[in-house]
C-alpha cells in the first residue's frame, strides 16, 4: 500500500453554499479571481467563531493537535481577509476533510467499497488495488428505514432509477442507461 | 494493512459471510506480513445490530477494512467515523478466494 501522509480530517458540518461573490464583481471574472477556503478552514472558522469553541475544543472537534489547528485556523482568516481586502470570491473546495463517505465499485473484482479519502476520490480498490474504480454516491446499498433497498444503478450511478423487470421475470432494468440485472444485486437484503 | 473478513468457517474454502457482527469467525489477515488468524466470534449470537463486542476487536487490532456481503446504514456511519474501510461482495466468494484479491494489491507495492 502507497504511504498516505495527508491524514484526512473530520469535518462535521459542509457549507451551505458554494461560496461569496462580491457584489462588484462581473461574472466574467469569477473564475480568475477567487480564493479558494479548504473544508477544514471553514470548518477551524466555524468552530471557533461561530460556535465559539477554544482553539484547544475545536482542534479536539477535528482530531487535529493544536498547532496544526492553529495553522489551519491562520491561513482561513488569512484567506477571508485577502478576499475582503482585494475584493475576490471565495470558494469553499476540497481539503482533506470528509463526511459520511460514498461508495465506489471496483470494475476489477466487483466489490463495492466506501472511500475514507473523501472529498477526494479513492485512487485504487482496497481489496485488489485496480484504480478502475467507479464512483456510485452516498446512499448506494444503504438499507432504508423501512428496510427497503434504495435502488441506485450500479452501471450508471443514477439513483431510483430501478424497475423490476416486465412480466414475471426476476431482476431490475434501469430507466436511464437501459441496463437489465437479471440476478439483481439490490433484490438481497445487503 | 490489516483487514477483518467476515467468515462463515475456520478454513479458505469457507464462504464469505453476510454480516460481520454474526459471522461465525472472523478472517484476520495482515497484508504487509501475510499474518492470518481464523478467530471464532464469540459475539455472533449477539441480536445487537451493530454488534459492538467485536467492533471493539477490530479497533484493538488496528483494523483498516472490513470484508463481508452486506452492511446496514448504522454499521456503516460507525465505521466511517472511524476511519475503517468498507469492502461488499455481492457474489459467494471464498475466502481463498478474497484473499487471493488482496494479494494481488500487495504484489504490485
Ligand atoms: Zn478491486
Ligand atoms: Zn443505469
Amino acid at each position: 500500500m502507497s504511504p498516505r501522509i495527508k491524514i484526512p480530517r473530520r469535518v462535521i458540518n459542509a457549507p451551505v453554499i458554494q461560496g461569496f461573490i462580491p457584489t462588484t464583481t462581473p461574472q466574467e471574472d469569477i473564475s480568475q479571481e477567487q480564493v479558494i477556503i479548504h473544508l477544514e478552514e471553514y470548518e477551524a472558522i466555524r468552530l471557533c467563531d461561530y460556535e465559539g469553541l477554544t482553539q484547544i475544543e475545536a482542534s479536539e472537534c477535528m482530531g487535529v493537535s493544536r498547532p496544526t489547528f492553529t495553522r489551519i485556523y491562520s491561513q482561513a482568516l488569512r484567506k477571508v481577509a485577502t478576499a475582503f481586502v482585494e475584493g475576490r470570491p471565495l470558494h469553499f473546495m476540497g481539503g482533506a476533510g470528509f463526511f459520511d463517505t460514498d461508495w465506489y465499485h471496483c470494475q476489477d473484482c466487483g466489490c463495492y467499497f466506501s472511500s475514507v479519502t473523501r472529498p477526494l476520490p479513492p485512487d485504487e480498490c482496497p481489496v485488489c488495488g485496480s484504480q478502475q474504480v467507479k464512483g456510485l454516491g452516498e446512499q448506494f446499498m444503504m438499507e432504508d428505514a423501512d428496510n427497503n433497498l434504495n435502488t441506485t444503478c450500479p452501471k450508471c450511478g443514477s439513483r431510483g432509477s430501478l424497475e423490476r423487470l416486465k412480466g414475471n421475470r426476476p431482476g431490475h432494468w434501469c430507466k436511464k442507461c437501459g441496463k437489465k440485472f437479471p440476478s439483481n444485486p439490490k433484490h438481497e437484503k445487503l | 494493512m490489516k483487514v477483518a473478513i467476515a467468515s462463515s468457517g475456520n478454513d479458505k474454502q469457507a464462504l464469505l459471510s453476510e454480516v460481520l457482527a454474526r459471522s461465525p469467525w472472523v478472517v484476520f489477515y495482515d497484508t504487509l506480513t501475510g499474518a492470518l488468524e481464523f478467530f471464532p466470534n464469540p459475539y455472533s449470537h449477539n441480536e445487537n445490530e451493530v454488534g459492538h463486542e467485536i467492533l471493539q476487536v477490530l479497533i484493538s487490532r488496528n483494523v483498516s477494512l472490513v470484508i463481508s456481503r452486506r452492511v446496514g446504514k448504522k454499521l456503516k456511519q460507525w465505521l466511517d467515523a472511524r476511519q475503517i474501510q468498507l469492502a461488499i461482495f455481492t457474489e459467494h466468494l471464498t475466502i481463498g478466494q478474497v484473499l487471493e484479491l488482496l494479494g494481488r494489491k500487495s504484489s504490485k507495492v
